[in-house]
């Protein structure tokens, strides 16, 4: 075999990474275009899920999150975006998201502060479910949908 | 690509001894997992170590010990003879991870004869083996720019050091000083690099997840492209190091 064709290019394989990596970049928009059939998660301010929640007998979904914490950013992708994830949540829980804005804006709003030292919140993201009798069930860090659900599934 | 070089090295896989003490190693741990409450803990982990210690083989150590440049005198094209080699060892590597998915579900059939989440290990087993082309390919990449067993040097260095350089950057951006301040300022920094992190050695998504599968696939066509490109151009010199 010739020197040439000894180091021939592999233009087949060029051909099918061009494929994959197009792929990769329309299928997620295609996914992002698609009609949702089902709706995300409905989440509330603190301010407005604990008004709701003296009026119901709902329990809460407490999401302690952060901007800049890539495992709470992994916990939406790969949890709450889940349509069967967000139906049940829907469902049965209100919802509410604490954002903390200490990094950004130096404080937080006195709801935020104060549900963080209620449910001792010690990193992010913490998902803690809470009835009226108090705390149920938490969630510390990000582990995967299917503790996720382990741990809603607790919530009875 | 070449049935000879992809069935020399699957055979040389499965005909070594530490290959061998490792599927055992594999399978006996696969089958004392069954009795977890969460399926497929504790041989997917195993596979991954069994694809990074495999997939460093091929170009680097055989350009250090001459055998490359016996192999390069056969009538074969270096692309050909890096993708069959990456070929054979994903297959080494895909036989032990279907071994440890069959010994949980054997273990799991007897401690739990009602039935057990063979949905959930089936759906780990495809993710491990789609993880494990990724991994094999990288190495294959580095193997072919380096020498030796520097690609799997690399590649553990790059796999704990993003890790450690992403926990590093959270600590420095709550420390407040003039760098964290710089830090919360740019989120796009820590996010670039858990991205970077995330496509060169991805978590194991708890289903089967097309956008992880097309990321992972293209990202190891990608590494092989860049495998075979850099291994045209690289002169082979006579004898071993």
């Amino acid at each position: 075999m010739a020197r040439t064709d000894q180091r021939a290019i592999p233009i087949a394989l060029i051909v099918i990474a061009l494929v994959l990596v197009a792929a990769r970049i329309v299928v997620p928009l295609l996914k992002s275009e698609a009609p949702q059939s089902q709706e995300g998660i409905r989440w509330l301010t603190p301010a407005e899920g604990l008004r709701l929640a003296a009026s119901s007998n709902k329990p809460v979904l407490f999401d302690f999150t952060a901007e800049w914490c890539q495992p709470c950013h992994m916990l939406d992708a790969k949890v709450f975006s889940e349509p069967e994830v967000a139906k049940a949540i829907n469902a049965r829980f209100i919802a509410i998201r604490v954002v903390d804005r200490r990094q950004e804006e130096g404080r937080n709003t006195r709801e935020v502060d104060e549900l963080q030292q209620r449910f001792g919140v010690r990193g992010y993201p913490t998902v803690v479910f809470a009835d009226n009798t108090g705390e149920r069930a938490r969630m510390e860090g990000f582990r995967g949908r299917e503790e996720f659900e382990r741990v809603m599934e607790s919530v009875r | 690509m070449s049935r000879v070089v992809i069935f020399e090295t699957y055979r040389r896989h499965v005909t070594h001894g530490a290959y061998l003490a490792f599927l055992a190693f594999l399978a006996i741990i696969a089958f004392g997992t069954a009795t977890f409450e969460h399926p497929a803990t504790g041989w997917p982990w195993l596979v991954a170590i069994l694809a990074a210690a495999a997939g460093c083989g091929p170009i680097g150590p055989e350009f250090s010990s001459g055998t490359l440049q016996l192999i390069l005198v056969k009538p074969v094209k270096r692309w050909e003879y890096l993708l069959s080699r990456v070929a054979g060892v994903v297959l080494a590597v895909w036989t032990a991870a279907i071994l440890g998915a069959v010994c949980e579900l054997v273990g799991r059939a007897i401690w739990n004869p009602s039935g057990g989440p063979a949905a959930v290990i089936g759906r780990t087993l495809l993710n491990v083996m789609i993880d494990a082309v990724l991994t094999v390919s990288l190495l294959a990449l580095l193997g072919s720019i380096t020498r030796a067993y520097f690609n799997i040097g690399i590649y553990v260095v790059c796999t704990i050091g993003l890790g450690v350089l992403g926990g590093t950057l959270g600590l420095i951006r709550q420390s407040h000083n003039a760098l964290g301040v710089f830090l919360t300022a740019h989120p796009e920094i820590e996010r670039g690099l858990a991205t970077i992190d995330q496509n060169l050695f991805p978590d194991l998504p708890p289903r089967l997840d097309r956008v992880w599968i097309l990321m992972v696939l293209s990202n190891a066509a990608v590494a092989l492209v860049l495998a075979c490109l850099a291994f045209r151009r690289r002169e082979v010199p006579y004898g071993a190091d």
